[in-house]
């Protein structure tokens, strides 16, 4: 057991290793401007850590991820639950959501910017869109895989519409709707840079668009890099969630 | 409570090939306090008679009554215990039968005293704090039992509560079953396909038969209870209604083989 995590932990180390070790061969054969290898990211990253400028871009990005992950959730939950509750509802707006759904959140940026000008307002926008459909389309199939079981006792018992909703719609659907956040979690990340291309004048996104008006090679990669491990981050907090919730349900680990 | 069907149909729909009989022409009159068992194999439309009774259906055609009253949807009067339990898995035991009295509007110190009483009676109340994924099937089931009793029904609806149990915990529960019913005294309604079972059980067995379901025998088991399983009288009455189920079931092949 104990020698099987040392094994993975020692691949683990060993494949990041390895293609950093790749990287800096590679980058030696260009100049730093066009392909910086890893010793000047890393420099970079102390230039950007030492300023200041990293933390600042990082709680701007912090920030808007979250508020636009908590409007997806506001917007989400409660109309997903209308939706898989009543069967005519679905089948009446499922349509509009599997046209709306395919269309990549970046095609929205024209409009994002017309109506939310330039700033934070149309990077949330963006990010929020991105969780929305995640978290709506778990949340409607959540809803309608609660076992009738369930709703007879509680119809059986005479709960009333609220504890009905509380005390068994929500705890029933949960486990499912968690899954649909972790994916709504990585879409969101992947989703703020682009959002933050958006005229905005802080946070990584911006920081990468930056970064390449001063032609400023390391910095772009410094930039990808921090959000490659925030979300990666982010993703083990949400995994981590998910796990205490298949626990404390009772659901196979 | 007493129960009252009368020409009660239940027809499904099914598919392309039109309507599914579950049952047909069901008359049936079964007394307050009485313990009734509904025998038969799968596809007879004994569940789907307890859903009538439970409320959780409603007959194509014919009538329903509980008490003189025509059934309107499921009341916590008649308690339903299903065969999976129906235990909320994110719940405790206590907070399972909780539930019951929190749907009563019973919150509190009190609710928690009454649904402790509830878990002791079913020899629970040590488990009160784990979760149904930690008890075994005969303990989830008690504690359904005790949710189902927590509420005071006049009415228990059984539906196979004790078919995924091994037979040794079976045989308890069903002493257990006996003794609340003799305390309390509440009209039940057991369905099973396990003759023995309802011979033990019950004090009317009512034999069904499928396509269309429908009652075919109306057998009294007349046992001083608790019965014991190896006497004569025990063994005669099985006779009778493996009987009855044979003739029931005389066209179908397997099951006279």
């Amino acid at each position: 057991m104990k020698r099987a995590i040392a094994w993975r932990l020692g691949l683990g180390i060993l494949g990041p290793a390895l293609i950093v070790l790749l990287w800096w061969r590679v980058s030696r054969r260009y100049t730093a401007d066009q392909f910086p290898g890893p010793l000047e990211v890393v420099a970079a990253w102390r230039e950007i850590l030492a300023d200041g400028s990293l933390a600042v871009h990082l709680k701007v990005s912090l920030l808007r991820f979250f508020a636009a992950y908590l409007l997806a959730l506001a917007a989400a939950l409660p109309l997903g639950f209308a939706l898989g509750w009543w069967t005519r509802s679905l089948a009446l707006f499922d349509p509009v959501i599997q046209i709306l759904r395919p269309i990549s959140p970046i095609a929205w940026f024209p409009l994002a910017v017309l109506w939310f000008g330039v700033g934070n307002a149309p990077a949330i926008f963006i990010i929020t869109l991105s969780a929305f459909f995640p978290i709506l389309l778990s949340t409607v199939s959540a809803v309608r895989e609660i076992p009738v079981a369930y709703l007879r006792v509680a119809a059986n018992f005479g709960a009333k519409r609220l504890q009905l909703l509380h005390s068994v719609l929500l705890p029933a659907a949960f486990p499912a709707i968690v899954i649909g956040l972790r994916i709504a979690t990585g879409a969101a990340w992947i989703h703020l840079v682009a959002g933050e291309m958006l005229g905005a004048q802080s946070g990584l996104g911006f920081l990468i668009v930056d970064s390449r008006n001063f032609l400023r090679t390391d910095l772009i990669v410094a930039g990808m890099l921090t959000v490659g491990i925030l979300g990666l981050g982010l993703d083990r907090l949400v995994a981590w969630a998910e796990r205490r919730v298949r626990l404390a349900w009772g659901l196979a680990r | 409570m007493s129960i009252e069907l009368r020409n009660v149909n239940k027809r499904f729909r099914d598919g392309r090939r039109g309507e599914n009989v579950v049952l047909e022409d069901v008359n049936l009159v079964l007394a307050k306090q009485s313990f009734t068992c509904l025998l038969g194999p799968s596809g007879c439309g004994k569940t789907t008679l307890m859903n009538l009774v439970a409320g959780f259906e409603k007959p194509s055609s014919g009538t329903v009554h509980v008490d003189g009253a025509a059934v309107r949807g499921p009341h916590p009067s008649r308690s339903v215990i299903f065969q999976d339990y129906g235990l909320f898995p994110w719940r405790s035991a206590l907070g399972n039968v909780l539930f019951a009295l929190e749907a009563k509007g019973e919150r509190g110190k009190d609710a928690r005293t009454t649904a402790m009483r509830y878990l002791d009676l079913v020899g629970l109340g040590q488990a009160a704090h784990q979760h149904p994924q930690q008890l075994s099937g005969g303990m989830r089931q008690r504690v359904a039992l005790a949710r189902a009793l927590a509420v005071q029904p006049d009415m228990l609806l059984m539906d196979e509560p004790f078919a995924a149990l091994d037979t040794f915990t079976r045989f308890r529960l069903q002493d257990e079953l006996l003794r609340l019913w003799a305390e309390r005294r509440p009209t039940v309604v057991f369905v099973t396909h396990d003759i023995d079972e309802a011979v033990y059980l019950a004090e009317r067995v009512l034999v069904m038969a499928p396509n269309p379901g429908r009652i075919t025998h109306d057998i009294t088991i007349d046992l001083p209870r608790p019965c014991d399983r190896t006497h004569p009288l025990f063994l005669d009455a099985r006779g009778r209604i493996f009987q009855a189920l044979s003739l029931a079931q005389g066209d179908m092949a397997e099951y006279a083989i």
